[in-house]
């Protein structure tokens, strides 16, 4: 495995990863230092400032309860990526069990492993989380729970796909025929063998994971007020887009360049570690 | 000109984002009429990509850096490496090239004919008809039995050994002048190899096609070539013809090679071998390539690089010990 | 006289062909059909055949890395067939196979140390400093020097690489070795090194070999006996001086002859095995060699030859004799 330095300076040598990686970054911090960058309470209504335009006192504004757009979007980021870390959490997690069982053990237990995954893959993946919260109530930790089972499928799919491929390599025979356990294959010489598909699938789950997350709340079933979402700010800003535009344009612009900062940042991930394309 | 390939100072570079490798230097050699030439040599030794540089089929990162390749085309004499687009009327219907893994070299989504069609249809202006009657004679030609339905099937439900036939009656559809043959039963069974040999010797006769043949298998060079040259970490060590090369190899490599293929088998004896490895990673010796794996390394040979000289009439060796200058050192 | 150590009888390996929707079994792949032998104690078995064979099938099945149909492998005395997973897996330390593709052998994701420790962890309980005791000298074995421990397989060369897989093979003190094609996709100067290093070892560690190859010459020079393979079956078997000198079976002695000459001087005369291997699903009736053979007769299509003794030990299946 290559270290995690070396990893590092290969992407930053790639313009594209150079790009994904500061972006990420810089979200990264933002949510961190939420605190000590944002200019004003989220939830303080400053009723006399309703709708201004961004000015120096507002950097983005405010919005039509008079709240700071700029702190708000701020601690949006926090909010989205940790629906992201967390749901993506939830979803590799669980993929990873179900794909290595199902890839190595194949048989009846991989046959109902993957036609439970089918099933619910066949739902379009935001109605299945709307389905799931609708069901549970919703919520911060709900829309987690949803987006981390809505993602669960394709990461059982990627790692099965994956343990298939290196069950098959010499080496695993090779494994079998020193006499090692089950067990110490899967784990010494499988899962360390489909750790690049793996992380790639995490940085572009994570992007994906944050888009449902604003369009869950979007639609009113995800976060719910007052805690800040880009997603519910969005949709917030449909009534006053006319006179207040800004309190449409600057979630917007973060959702995508966050979720552009993660899929670029997948994309020359995938490059770097996969050997195989590499001279 | 009496030559049907010249091969002249050719050059072959790695290009990579910040460096220049020099891969292959200085390959020199002639291929004359109806002659069949062998190049062999370990993997890695640049025997490939020297085959594929004749007709330009090299791509990135590599990239001929110096050198000329003049061909008697039927046009005139002419320099392959010079050549532009007009390369492709040359490629398949004046040179063409056959490869080790007939598997991989079919398009598996279209049938035999419609890939021996392809070939004609560029270079030819016959009718469906005649071409479809000269792809039959072709495969009779080959040894192909029921060609006739064979015409409609796709490569995947041929063997390996049918397809390397299919690949030769491709090649020489146009009858070419030149046919490069690169590693082209190293794939196959030892009876099937056998059989493809046999068939190539035979075609050489009834098409007049000079053969530059490429393996790392002495045996098939045993059996094919008239005239041989050796090559070791991208350079020619030793040219000679093939009779002098198996009964008085001059180049300590050669005869290493050599040795250590006759031994095979005698059991009294214990395997020849020579030590060390090729040199890899791009690194090359300041003198002689060879010099850290031979036995008869001289002092000389440490930080000199020795040229390819004429040691007898028609017998080139790149060494010192056959170098008088080098004696005085 | 030496002992018996390995015992093949009878043993069957057929993988069915499924196809359509329902994944229907239509038919068998009879990838070993029927081979038995006997392999001597300290001595080098060879399994010879052109791709396809079998051969490699049949070396895998002994080490039932894949499970044979039927049949028995009586490893000292004892069925391996019978074994239960867990007792498998504790004989594996005397049974053990090289591979014939260096490349693709190796975990990539380890180094040459933690390659060479698993087996001793797996088999026995062992110190650190045991642990290193015993890679130190088997690296020292077979060339690998102390410094390159540390390195990951795709360091070194295809020559070095296979050497790491020999050691993997032989640290944990196997008394039997399948190798299957071990110099095959070696240059030819590497490959006399590593055919130089299996036979060392074969006398310092009292190895028994089961050696696969489709190189004859390369057969010729280490086997002690050897068994000819043809879509799954032995064609001939014997003592290796017999085979080479005295091939009796039309395919041995065609295969033998298509084997390049050495000597532009001294070209052979060739016999021409017609055609290609015929489909090892449901194959022919009566001979498999059949359909290629210069010397068929009426009877070679209808009824199966078997194994008939010539000489000592020395046996064929063909109608000629």
């Amino acid at each position: 495995m290559k270290s995690i330095k070396r990893i590092l300076k290969e992407l930053f040598k790639d313009p594209m990863g150079r790009i994904g990686l500061i972006g990420v970054v810089l979200i990264i911090m933002l949510s961190v230092l939420a605190p000590v960058i944002s200019t004003h309470d989220i939830t303080e209504m400053y009723t006399q400032d309703k709708l201004r335009e961004p000015c120096g006192e507002y950097l983005f504004g405010t919005d039509n309860y008079g709240r700071d757009v700029f702190s708000r979007i701020i601690y949006g980021a926090r909010v989205s990526l940790e629906v992201g870390i967390i749901s993506v959490g939830i979803a590799a997690i669980f993929g990873l069990i179900f794909g290595v069982i199902s890839g190595y053990f194949e048989g009846w237990v991989d046959n109902l492993i993957m036609r439970f995954m089918d099933i619910l893959f066949a739902f379009p993946s935001i109605l299945l989380a709307l389905f799931i919260v609708s069901a549970l109530g919703p919520s911060i930790a709900n829309t987690m729970i949803a987006i981390g089972i809505v993602n669960t499928p394709v990461f059982t799919r990627t790692v099965r796909a994956s343990v298939i491929s290196v069950k098959s390599t010499e080496y695993i025979t090779s494994a079998r025929s020193i006499g090692l356990k089950p067990a110490s294959i899967i784990l010494k010489h499988i899962i360390p063998n489909i750790l690049s598909p793996f992380t790639v699938q995490i940085t572009l789950a994570l992007s994906g994971a944050i888009l449902t997350e604003a369009s869950m709340s979007f639609l009113g079933l995800g976060i719910q007020p007052p805690d800040p979402s880009w997603g519910s700010m969005l949709n917030e800003s449909r009534k006053y887009m006319e006179i207040a535009p800004w309190l449409a344009v600057f979630p917007a612009v973060f959702i995508i360049c966050t979720i552009l900062s993660f899929n670029i940042l997948g994309d020359s991930l995938r490059d770097v570690l996969d050997p195989k394309l590499k001279l | 000109m009496e030559n049907i390939l010249e091969v002249k100072n050719l050059g072959i570079d790695l290009v990579t984002r910040d460096s220049i490798r020099r891969l292959i230097d200085d390959v020199s050699f002639e291929v004359g009429i109806k002659q069949s030439y062998g190049i062999v040599g370990e993997s890695g030794c640049g025997k490939s990509i020297t085959a594929m540089s004749i007709m330009q089929l090299l791509s990135y990162p590599l990239k001929t850096g110096k050198g000329e390749i003049f061909f008697d085309s039927d046009a005139g004499k002419v320099d392959l490496l010079s050549m532009k687009k007009e390369i492709r009327k040359i490629r398949g219907k004046e040179i063409s090239m056959i490869f080790q893994e007939p598997m991989t070299a079919l398009d598996p989504i279209f049938t035999i004919e419609d890939q021996i069609i392809e070939t004609l249809e560029f270079h030819t202006n016959l009718n469906k008809k005649d071409m479809r009657d000269l792809a039959l004679e072709m495969l009779n030609k080959v040894g192909i039995p029921r060609a006739e339905q064979l015409l409609g099937e796709y490569p995947h439900q041929l063997s390996g050994g049918m397809l390397q036939r299919i690949m030769i009656a491709i090649a020489l559809i146009c009858r070419p002048k030149l046919l490069i043959a690169d590693e082209p039963t190293t794939a196959l069974d030892v009876t099937i190899q056998a059989q493809i040999l046999d068939l190539m010797n035979e075609l050489k006769e009834s098409f007049d096609t000079s053969i530059i043949m490429i393996t790392h298998d002495l045996g098939v060079i045993a059996e094919t070539c008239e005239k041989v040259a050796v090559f070791y970490a991208g350079q020619i060590v030793e040219e000679t013809d093939v009779v002098r090369m198996f009964h008085g190899a001059a180049h300590p490599y050669t005869s290493g090679l050599l040795r250590a293929v006759t031994s095979l088998g005698d059991k009294s004896k214990s395997l020849y071998t020579i030590p060390g490895m090729v040199p890899v990673g791009g690194y090359i010796p300041k003198g002689c390539r060879f010099e850290d794996r031979c036995d008869r390394a001289k002092k000389i040979c440490k930080n000199n690089p020795p040229e390819l000289l004429e040691i007898e009439e028609g017998h080139k060796c790149r060494c010192w010990l056959y170098n008088e200058s080098g004696d005085e050192k | 006289m030496s002992r018996v150590l390995l015992e093949v009888e009878n043993l069957k390996t057929y993988f069915p062909v499924k196809e359509g929707v329902f994944k229907k079994t239509t038919g068998y792949v009879h990838a070993v059909d029927d081979v038995s032998f006997k392999v001597n104690e300290q001595e080098t078995f060879a399994l010879v055949g052109e791709s396809g064979c079998g051969k490699s099938t049949t070396g895998m099945s002994i080490l039932r890395l894949i499970e044979p149909t039927a049949g028995s492998v009586l490893f000292e005395g004892q069925d391996v067939l019978k074994l239960s997973a867990e007792e498998l897996r504790k004989k594996r330390r005397d049974m053990q196979l090289i591979f014939q593709n260096p490349y693709s052998s190796l975990n990539p994701r380890m180094t040459v140390k933690r390659l060479m420790e698993e087996p001793l962890k797996t088999h026995f309980k062992m110190s650190q400093k045991e642990l290193d005791e015993q890679v130190f000298q088997t690296a020292d074995k077979v060339g690998i020097s102390k410094d390159q421990l540390e390195r990951y397989p795709h360091q070194f060369s295809g020559g070095q690489r296979q050497r790491i897989s020999i050691a993997r093979a032989i640290i944990s003190r196997p008394r039997f070795v399948v190798a299957d094609e071990p110099v095959s996709a070696l240059d030819v100067s590497i490959q006399s090194q590593i055919l130089n290093l299996l036979i060392q070892l074969q006398m310092d560690l009292k190895l028994t070999y089961i050696f696969i190859s489709h190189d004859l010459n390369v057969v010729r020079h280490l086997s002690n006996s050897v068994a000819v393979m043809y879509l799954g079956r032995i064609v001939e078997t014997g003592l290796s001086e017999e085979i080479f000198k005295n091939p009796m079976h039309p395919y041995t002695q065609a295969l033998l002859s298509a084997v390049p000459s050495k000597d532009p001087l001294n070209k052979k005369k060739r016999i021409i095995l017609q055609g290609d291997v015929p489909s090892p699903v449901n194959p022919p009736e009566g001979c498999p060699v059949f359909a290629r053979c210069n010397r068929a007769m009426d009877v070679c299509k209808q009824q199966r030859p078997v194994l008939k003794a010539m000489s000592g030990t020395h046996r064929t299946a063909c109608h000629l004799y």
